[in-house]
């Protein structure tokens, strides 16, 4: 489109319309059929459903069989976790070790680090948290304190991260820390660990968010041992590493879907015969919602063909983000709609929503990165 | 992409390059044909891109056309290069002769009779035919015999008043004719339109590089990057909506148009505005080429119809499963 810029169009595979119907009827199965209220990744967990999400072959879908993968295409995946989110499925659990722990260990783990993590991961037994933020780093993710030391056997990290999805729930975290004194080359000196979130110097207090769920945490390390072969990739790489996962984590359809239970309600509450207003607010969503899955698939088609589409993730993300905002606030002003049943989903997404252009690298970094490859800066 | 199709975009750019500059719009803006344009476009065979050779086009697919309708936006080419296509992709489906020259096209209700008083017909005075359909009727006139009161949008794109008055030259049917004219002639205006937006976030980045104030460029700050990336995201979404239009055709599909008209509409007021604000003062003005673009962008959101429109047939359609709608909106999302 735009200098380095292209959202060509990629077409789903012939398998998805299949692929699509066996997941429906899984989720009508699994879950209550009547009411699924949240489409938010973030919103439900349940190691019970990932676990049989796994049986199925969901989890760890694009990777090599001797992995426990299925080695199946990302447009393939695309089509599962979509329907997994406007399905309202509980995907919490798995969902960060699916879609960015696993492929990180594919790319950057050792042999071993593969063998022991991918299998269990694929079975929906092995649940991963993101450790970057700190008490004192969000954007800036380089200045992070955390800080591993070189001892026999490994390293002894101190220090704390936070906000940390799941932490509670979950086995392990892949934090970001420090592995030697920050230097002149601010990117430098870092590297991604696994720790063991039941290790006895490891401690996680929980805090709730605004709607007053517990979702995340902060965690502490107080001289948390990590062995040698827990260490990801090249010490000192943690950097180039985190970024290379940024594509896998800001392009797939958790970041516009998260209100699309809000549209299904509100449809249902003006039935066949929409006024002007209504009918139209609801061609105005579906055509930007349209829009956006293209060009998620588009990404999920590069990334298939192995290209590393990190502008177009930021721009998916920024204008999913925004979308997902603009429903609830829009939707609200076609009622009043009075059914406890729209409420209750209008009101989910509204207390959620300040959440969606923040995690995951807030709107105004994802404009910066957009702006970069505009050649602004 | 498809050789051919490159081929001919790259005629396309070719010629826009050479023969369509801020010089030869503000001519057109003050009553001059850029008859160089039209011709070196016509002779290319770029002005009938899309219909077959044994219906006396240049035999492309509807995308051939589409692709230089964008490139036309892009440059803001005053020339009836869509109306042309939509006019001849009607002649051409129902059997009468494609004549030569630019070729106008509108639609009239169902009521209208001779003499048929047409408002708000794009570039009439410089087009040789005008194609009229009403209902499933289209109908080929000679514009020389008939009268044509001038009429410019806030473009100064001639917008003409034509009264019909003598005979036609030939009518013909098409099943459809009203909602197919409707379906292309948005579809027209959406590739205007994405080509148009693609020129503005190029000319504001490339101001933005440029103009200095506080010792540095103005890219340099913040507030611009910000607002520069936000209408990239505009922009990248209206080409993907846009592309969409290239892979299934407007003259059967309703709703890649609908859909399209929409996403591409609601882009224009935020990255028009981004445009201008980051342009300063200059681009207020008519001598800096920003608002060649800006002010074809203003009319062609509303030609065809609006996003509310197009809004409104996508929301019905999407309600008509009544008490299941909701239940199935994801499922008819995904089909
Ligand atoms: C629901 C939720 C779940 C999360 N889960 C995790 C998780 O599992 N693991 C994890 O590590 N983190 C997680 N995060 C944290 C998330 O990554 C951070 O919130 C994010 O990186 C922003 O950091 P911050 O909140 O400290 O805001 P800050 O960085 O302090 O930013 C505050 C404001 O300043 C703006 N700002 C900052 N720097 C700049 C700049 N250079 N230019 C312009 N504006 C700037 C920001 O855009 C923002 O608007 C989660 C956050 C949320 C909301």
């Amino acid at each position: 489109m735009f200098q380095g810029i292209a959202f060509e169009p990629a077409e789903l595979p012939d398998d998805a319309p299949a692929l699509r119907e066996e997941v429906r009827d899984f989720l009508n199965e699994a879950l209550d059929p009547t009411f699924r209220p949240n489409s938010d990744f973030n919103a439900g967990e349940s190691a019970e459903f990932s676990s049989q999400l796994g049986q199925r072959g969901w989890i760890g879908m694009t990777w090599p069989a001797e992995y426990g993968g299925g080695e199946r295409s990302f447009l393939e995946r695309y089509v599962v976790t979509e329907e997994l989110l406007a399905g309202g499925a509980p995907v919490g659990a798995h969902w960060i070790a699916d879609r960015q722990s696993g492929p990180l260990l594919l790319r950057f783990g050792t042999e071993e680090q593969r063998q022991f993590f991918l299998p269990r991961i694929t079975k929906g037994e092995c649940f991963f948290s993101i450790g970057m933020s700190e008490p004192d780093t969000g954007s800036d993710l380089a200045s992070i304190k955390s800080t591993a030391k070189p001892v026999d056997g490994g390293w002894l990290l101190n220090g704390s991260k936070i906000w940390s999805s799941g932490a509670h729930m979950n086995h392990y975290m892949v934090a970001l820390v420090r592995t030697e004194a920050p230097s002149e080359n601010r990117h430098a000196g870092m590297s991604q660990v696994i720790i063991d979130l039941h290790d006895p110097n490891v401690t996680i207090k929980g805090i709730a968010n605004l709607a007053g769920d517990r979702d995340f945490n902060q965690v502490f390390f107080d001289d948390v041992v990590i062995p040698h072969d827990r260490l990801v990739g090249e010490p000192g790489n943690g950097w180039q590493q985190v970024i290379s996962e940024l594509s896998y984590e800001r392009s797939g359809p958790e970041r516009f879907l998260s209100a699309f239970r809000v549209l299904v309600e509100f449809v249902r509450e003006v039935g066949a015969d929409p006024n002007d207003a209504q009918a139209a607010l609801i061609g105005k969503l579906i055509s930007h919602l349209v829009t956006l899955r293209r060009m998620s698939i588009s990404v999920a088609g590069m990334l298939e063909q192995g290209q590393n589409p990190n502008v177009e993730a930021a721009l998916v993300k920024e204008l999913g983000n925004n979308f997902e905002k603009q429903v609830p606030e829009l939707v609200r002003l076609a009622g009043p709609f009075l059914s406890e049943r729209f409420s209750q989903t209008l009101n989910d997404c509204i207390l959620h929503a300040p959440s969606f252009t923040l995690r995951g690298g807030t709107r105004e970094i994802l404009r910066g990165v957009i702006a970069r490859e505009l050649g602004l800066r | 992409m498809e050789e051919h199709l490159q081929m001919v975009i790259d005629t396309a750019d070719r010629i826009l390059n050479d023969h369509c500059n801020h010089q030869i719009v503000d001519a057109s803006e003050s009553g001059t044909f850029a008859a160089e344009l039209w011709q070196n476009l016509e002779q290319t065979g770029l002005t009938l891109a899309g219909i077959p050779d044994s219906l006396g086009g240049a035999d492309g697919t509807p995308a051939h056309s589409l692709c230089v309708i964008r490139l036309c936006g892009q440059h803001a080419a005053p020339v009836p290069v869509a109306e042309t296509y939509v006019a001849a992709r009607l002649l051409a489906t129902s059997g009468v002769g494609i004549p030569a020259g630019p070729i106008t096209v509108a639609g009239l209700s169902a009521d209208q009779q001779l003499p048929l008083t047409i408002t708000n017909v794009p570039f009439a005075r410089w087009c040789t035919h005008f194609v009229t359909v009403q209902a499933d009727e289209v109908t080929l006139w000679d514009l020389s015999e008939n009268e044509i009161i001038e009429h410019v949008n806030i473009a100064g794109e001639p917008r003409d008043q034509v009264v019909l008055n003598g005979e036609p030259i030939e009518s013909a049917r098409i099943v459809g004719a009203s909602e197919r004219l409707e379906r292309i002639g948005a579809a027209t205006r959406v590739m205007l339109m994405s080509g148009a937006l693609r020129g503005i976030l190029m000319q504001s980045v490339a101001y933005a590089m440029e103009r200095d104030q506080f010792g540095r460029p103005i890219a340099k700050f913040q507030a611009i990057q910000q607002q520069l990336a936000q209408m990239a995201g505009e922009v990248a979404a209206s080409q993907r909506a846009a592309d969409e239009l290239l892979l299934s055709d407007p003259w059967d599909d309703i709703m890649p148009v609908a859909i399209a008209k929409s996403r591409v509409g609601d882009a224009v007021c935020i990255s028009s505005e981004i445009a201008h604000q980051v342009h300063g003062a200059m681009g207020y003005t008519r001598a800096h080429p920003l608002n060649l673009l800006t002010r074809r962008l203003w009319c062609w959101r509303d030609e065809y119809g609006s996003e509310q429109i197009w809004q409104n047939v996508i929301g019905r359609h999407y309600c008509q499963a009544g008490t299941h709608a909701a239940d199935q909106l994801w499922d008819t999302l995904t089909q």
